[in-house]
């Protein structure tokens, strides 16, 4: 699967054949265009590398390695847009990864991770409903708004669901002012696995997001899984944007249970600035966690400068005010991120 | 391994562009398209590479040009009505004071603006621009138009720019300045892909059931060119063969139902580019002189030869029935041609 269309994107890039050129879209090319220069139409692609090192307050260090494909093809057929296909596998190399995310076998490890592989049709010209089919961020919260893969800016999908995409169907759309994404998937994350659940709903309403203000409701509800087993969760969210100048706010809150019994609370601040070219961005933010009655608190600092085209220098400091369980990792640590995207 | 390693480098190597931004943020303008064409029942992308060639031939046409992270893959979407082609639609983002301006033009395939939605703008000005006067003022803007609403620097208004208070002044010089970069730009990166849609806008309005094109190629073979030879003579009639492109009309059932030429014609230091129509029987239903900057009298004498066909150019009296009889005889070459086989 994952070859197919590495090899045709990469064969797409040499030059074309002799002969005239041919828009296979508008026109009725007298000769028809070859697999190869359809293939070539509307096409988008670049190969994105990034290192990331993590250094706690210990001393100890860590460290991420990625390389992937980042895919972008919009399909037509006569004078419409039909689907959109977006693709981006990333071999994901983990060094001394401690603790370990599931989606790594080891603290040593090497993986392909998807962060976003799917196809979105269009079943009504307008853009109003759309179907989703494949790998795709649950619709909830910030995140549906505001991409964070392969950043070091995240909001809260690894602390709620403990995974930011996953495999399933969404049906999505924008309304005239409203934009929406409701979502079945598998809840098993980076792989598509079948452990017994009846899956997740997940889902989000909200104003368009280019406006200087933006709002949304959203919901999970649904059985994950995870290597401990079938882990119920539900949550229900409110999410705000509000920009001001040169800064934005933000905030999102999300309450509800997992296992239908711990009963988890999160919200989050963000106040960020970016220059106006956006090669700059700052942010702070301070996540709030209650579970069960424990409470836990976080503050984030970061910036991502972007001193080229294609590169990306980013780093964030991340201080644990107040520990949500004991032992849970160092109280500070420092992640740099560059990244190469050609 | 070492495949993997030279798969990466072969990709490196024929990669032309960069982008910042992971393709996960793109999103098609939805809303904006049909805000400018509420008539469209579809549209489509067409996406094509804004190179530093492109960067390069805007800033000879303007004291600024594209910024190194304006170039890349962009997409020209046209909004259509069933086979109706409503004109052109590109979003291009402008750094403004507050962040990124992103603005959606909704343009005519002569590059003229119709409207314009501002697909992001977190300026409280917003409002200002978004006037009706000032809408009224953009209305049928060309290149010259809105580049006379700029100083010469290009960074300020003109005293004849758009009715804006000094406050929004800073946001519409913004405004202006993406218009211009978005015209300059659609031509630098999408003109062959301009003129197959004013052919195919042509064929719509003067062949019903006009659905597609299929272009003729190689357009001046060996047949049309000793065609050529016999009715216009060696010495040529001022029309630039090496840019001509000429296609096939065809309805649903990929039917002919005529032919449309574009071209350019020279006649001392003056070019006109034409654009012409003509049925199955080799009558013209239209020729046209796109834009609006072509001398009046040239475009009229060229509109004199609506309706002609080749016997009515047995005894040509001037360089344009000349440059008309050339364009017949080119089609009518491959006319005959096709009706051979």
């Amino acid at each position: 699967m994952i070859l197919l269309p590495i090899t045709l994107t990469l064969a797409a890039s040499l030059p074309p054949q002799a002969g005239p050129e041919q828009d296979p879209i508008l026109l009725a090319p007298a000769t028809g265009p070859s697999w190869l220069e359809a293939w070539k139409e509307n096409l988008r692609w670049k190969l994105d590398v990034s290192a990331r090192g993590i250094f706690d307050d210990s001393g100890y260090q860590k460290s991420l390695g990625f390389f992937g494909l980042d895919l972008h093809k919009v399909f037509t057929s006569g004078n419409r847009d039909v689907a959109t296909l977006l693709f981006q596998p990333y071999m994901t190399r983990a060094n001394d990864l401690v603790p370990t995310p599931p989606v790594f076998d080891g603290p040593d490890d090497w993986e392909l991770i998807w962060r976003i592989a799917n196809v979105n049709f269009k079943l009504q010209q307008e853009g109003a409903l759309n179907l989703r089919i494949g790998h795709f961020e649950l619709p909830y919260g910030l995140e549906q708004t505001i991409n964070t893969n392969g950043t070091l800016r995240d909001y809260t999908h690894g602390g709620n669901f403990g995974l930011k995409a996953d495999w399933g169907a969404t049906v999505n759309g924008d309304l005239d002012t409203l934009e929406y994404e409701f979502a079945w998937s598998l809840g098993s994350g980076n792989e598509v696995r079948d452990d017994g659940g009846s899956g997740v709903l997940s889902g989000r309403l909200g104003t368009p997001r280019d406006g200087a203000e933006v709002f949304g409701v959203s919901f999970v509800d649904g059985e994950f899984q995870t290597p401990g087993g079938i882990v119920p969760r539900t949550r229900f969210g409110l999410d705000a944007q509000v920009y001001r100048g040169p800064m934005g706010f933000f905030a999102e809150f999300s309450t509800g249970e997992d296992n239908d019994t711990d009963d988890i609370t999160r919200a989050l601040g963000e106040v960020n600035w970016r220059n106006s070219q956006e090669t700059i961005l700052t942010w702070v933010q301070v996540v709030a966690t209650d579970k069960n009655r424990n409470s836990g608190l976080n503050s984030l600092m970061g910036v991502r400068w972007e001193p080229a085209i294609g590169w990306s220098l980013s780093t964030q400091y991340l201080q644990v005010l107040e520990p949500l369980e004991q032992g849970g990792g160092h109280p500070g640590s420092l992640t740099l991120q560059l990244r190469y995207r050609f | 391994m070492t495949r993997l390693l030279s798969l990466i480098l072969l990709a490196a190597a024929l990669c032309s562009s960069v982008h910042a931004q992971a393709f996960c943020a793109l999103r098609d303008p939805n809303r904006q398209i049909y805000k400018l064409f509420p008539k469209a029942t579809s549209y489509r992308s067409i996406v094509r590479t804004v190179d530093k060639d492109a960067r390069l031939q805007v800033g000879t046409r303007l004291p600024f040009t594209l910024h190194f992270n304006e170039l890349g893959r962009h997409t020209l979407y046209i909004p259509m009505r069933g086979d109706e082609i409503l004109g052109l639609v590109h979003v291009r983002s402008e750094a403004g004071r507050w962040g990124l301006v992103e603005v959606a033009w909704g343009l005519d395939l002569d590059l003229r603006v119709l409207n314009f939605e501002f697909q992001r703008c977190r300026d409280r000005q917003r409002k200002a621009l978004e006037a009706p006067d000032v809408r009224t003022k953009l209305a049928g803007a060309g290149f010259s138009s809105l580049r006379a609403m700029l100083t010469e620097r290009g960074d300020a208004l003109a005293p004849a720019g758009l009715p804006v208070d000094a406050a929004a002044a800073d946001l519409a010089v913004t405004l202006i300045r993406n218009g211009l970069k978005t015209i300059a730009a659609t031509e630098a990166a999408w003109m062959k892909d301009l003129i197959q849609l004013r052919a195919m806008a042509l064929a719509n309005r003067t062949m019903p059931g006009a659905h597609a094109l299929a272009e003729i190629s190689p357009l001046h073979d060996g047949p049309c060119l000793a065609l050529l030879a016999e009715r216009v003579g060696e010495a040529g009639t001022g029309i630039q063969r090496p840019s001509s492109v000429a296609w096939q009309v065809l309805d649903k059932e990929r039917r002919p139902l005529g032919s449309v030429i574009s071209t350019a014609w020279k006649q001392d230091k003056m070019v006109v580019e034409l654009i012409c129509a003509v049925d199955r029987e080799g009558k013209i239903l239209q020729l046209e002189t796109p834009g609006p900057w072509h001398p009046p009298e040239v475009q009229q004498l060229f509109k004199q030869q609506v309706n002609k066909s080749r016997p009515d150019f047995k005894e040509c009296s001037g360089p344009v029935e000349l440059a008309t009889l050339e364009l017949l005889t080119t089609l009518e070459s491959h006319r005959l041609a096709e009706s051979d086989t």
